[in-house]
């Protein structure tokens, strides 16, 4: 049988579940001299680095039976899976957010929402019977409010510092984010006792990392 | 003008040769065993009116549907499931019928995927549905047999795992929660998050049902589960206990056939199609991430199209069978035939009642369409024909390729 798959969201999630993996015990060499590839041995592991939406794409078909990502990737892409343990890293939370001291909720007319998390904020609006314009945005979605192009963003908001720089607020936190472990489904059914000790494992690492 | 004459459209695909054939295969293979156990076939029409699966038991969402309208502006839908049409046969067209029936299928079911995802819209489905017969018999029926399916057509290390309706609902309603916490609940349990489920939780007070409810998620495995549920549930409760004591019941019974092995319980099974109301059952095989087998008791589908029948039943994911045959390298593509047979010209007719002949004795025989005699032997060589025979004036001439 083919080793335990396990997808890495790359980047600074990545950077802080090598450190998660290296509390568990397992070599992680490899991944520290990775240089181009994209599938590294990690113990008696196997780990794939992929863009967080990549990753539980992955997951979701089965060819990766784990897979660390954030909380805004699994409500935006909402996919099917267990997600089975909340590791903790990465903070923030999902706010609606613009211009400081303008008042969002006044006025009559149909709001314009900047967002690239489209998903996310039509359930959020539909959630408060608001009927709103969403435009996709791929990058600094701060850029929107500053040009006039919409009301509001929804993005993820850690420290708050580029809304405050850019003369920007919060006017309402959605949820709160962190990176969770996710489990294909038939996996967990075939090989339970595997994906048991290494949930237990890195759940285990990152109640120690968070000491 | 644009034109898409050339594909199809997304969600759809050709089987060709091997896929095909794996696909045949899987589906002669089931439809042997269900015949053979009494199960006579049953073929409902694609196109249904929409009212027949526009129902809260049926659990498919609205935009999953592919809809169109017939000449009345009434609504059709492509069927997105066999076992709704075939509760409205059973409840009208069989109304009376001798009891037990025993119905299987095997047709194409429809449903819109999320695009882009690498997933079909049309995909084959094979089952049966044991309707007028409630109880544990049946039960052990229909569950033996999905795991005779999954050992002869899935993988040797298929999984089924079982679980009971009766025991989520009967907890969700000891919680006493509104419809819209408990669809929550629902949720968070059949995605296991643990960490959604402990906030809703949190808002409901520490009680048993909560209690027990918090460890839903983790309530799956062999059959130390069952102890374990019964004794961290702290309730009087009859039914969740009744649940539980029934899937003892089963289990024992599995045990004792030697099946035992293949068995997962898990407590935390709740499904999208809510009209299941005892047993429920899902199978898995590795190379495959989705669940290829689902099924379970519905004791009061079939009484919403007015016929008052309890039943059990399962249906059967064959292209994730097939796929999964091919992927394990297990392809079948037939062998080339053991003969060609060539006419010349006057002499076409003559070459297919040899082929005729050739097949009544049990031989493999191909009719050459070529327009010359060495053609034809050139094409047997490339097929791999090891024998040509040329049918002409003078009868029949055999040549060794």
């Amino acid at each position: 049988m083919r080793k335990l798959r396990i997808a890495l969201t790359k980047g600074r999630l990545e950077k802080q579940t090598v450190e998660l993996f290296e509390r568990m015990g397992l070599d992680c060499t490899e991944l520290h001299n990775k240089g181009r590839r994209l599938i590294l041995p990690v113990g008696d592991y196997e780990a794939v680095l992929a863009k967080a939406a990549d990753v539980v794409t992955y997951v979701e078909h089965g060819v990766c039976d784990i897979g660390v990502v954030g909380r805004d990737t699994i409500v935006e892409y909402g996919k099917s899976f267990y997600e089975v343990c909340d590791l903790g890293l990465g903070k923030c939370d999902f706010c609606l957010a613009g211009k400081k001291g303008v008042p969002f909720y006044g006025g009559y007319n149909v709001k314009r929402i900047a967002t690239k998390y489209p998903n996310v904020t039509r359930a959020f609006f539909q959630s408060k019977g608001m009927d709103v314009n969403i435009i996709k945005i791929e990058g600094s979605v701060e850029l929107a409010p500053l040009l006039e192009l919409s009301d509001a963003i929804v993005d993820i908001v850690e420290t708050g510092t580029t809304l405050r720089e850019n003369g920007l607020e919060v006017y309402e936190k959605i949820m709160p984010i962190s990176a969770r472990v996710i489990v294909n489904t038939a996996s967990m059914k075939l090989r339970r006792d595997e994906i048991d000790e290494f949930v237990e494992m890195i759940g285990k690492a990152s109640q120690e990392a968070k000491v | 003008m644009k034109t898409y004459a050339k594909l199809t459209p997304e969600g759809t695909r050709d089987f060709l040769f091997e896929e095909s054939d794996a696909l045949r295969t899987v589906e002669r293979q089931l439809a042997d065993l269900f015949k053979s156990r009494g199960y006579r076939k049953i073929i409902t029409p694609t196109v249904e009116f929409f009212d027949v699966f526009n129902r809260e038991s049926a659990g498919t969402l609205p935009e999953s549907l592919y809809t169109m309208t017939d000449a009345y502006g009434r609504l059709l839908v492509l069927r997105p499931d066999s076992t709704l049409p075939i509760a409205r046969v059973a409840a009208t067209r069989l109304r009376g019928a001798r009891l037990p029936l025993r119905l299987y299928y095997n047709q194409n079911v429809f449903a819109r995927r999320p695009k882009l995802a690498g997933y079909s819209d049309e995909t084959t489905q094979s089952g049966i549905e044991l309707l007028g017969a409630g109880g544990l018999r049946a039960d052990l029926e229909a569950l033996t047999l999905a795991m005779r399916v999954m050992e002869q057509c899935g993988a040797p290390d298929y999984k089924l795992e079982i679980g009971h309706a009766g025991y989520f609902q009967s907890l969700c309603e000891a919680l006493g929660a509104s419809g819209e916490t408990v669809s929550e609940i629902y949720a968070c349990v059949e995605s296991k998050n643990f960490v959604a489920l402990d906030t809703v939780l949190d808002a409901l007070g520490d009680t048993p049902a909560t209690r027990a409810v918090r460890e839903l998620p983790r309530m799956f495995g062999d059959a130390r589960v069952l102890d374990k549920a019964a004794q961290a549930l702290q309730m009087q409760d009859g039914e969740t206990h009744e649940a539980l004591a029934y899937l003892a019941a089963v289990y024992e019974r599995l045990e004792k056939a030697g099946l035992s092995e293949h068995i997962t319980i898990d407590l935390s099974l709740v499904h999208r199609t809510n009209y299941y109301t005892g047993l429920m059952f899902r199978g898995y095989i590795s190379g495959s991430g989705e669940t290829v087998l689902t099924g379970g008791r519905y004791d009061r589908l079939i009484a919403e199209f007015g016929e008052d029948l309890p039943a059990v039943g399962f249906g059967v994911q064959t292209d994730a069978l097939a796929r999964a045959k091919l992927q394990r390298g297990e392809t079948e593509s037939p062998p080339a035939p053991q003969f060609l047979v060539f006419g010349e010209e006057g002499f076409e007719t003559d070459a297919l009642d040899l082929q005729a002949k050739l097949l009544a004795e049990g031989k493999t025989c191909e009719n050459s369409v070529a327009q010359s005699a060495q053609e034809a032997a050139q094409y047997a060589r490339q097929c791999g024909i090891p024998t040509v025979y040329i049918v002409d004036a003078n009868g029949v001439r055999e040549v060794r390729v």
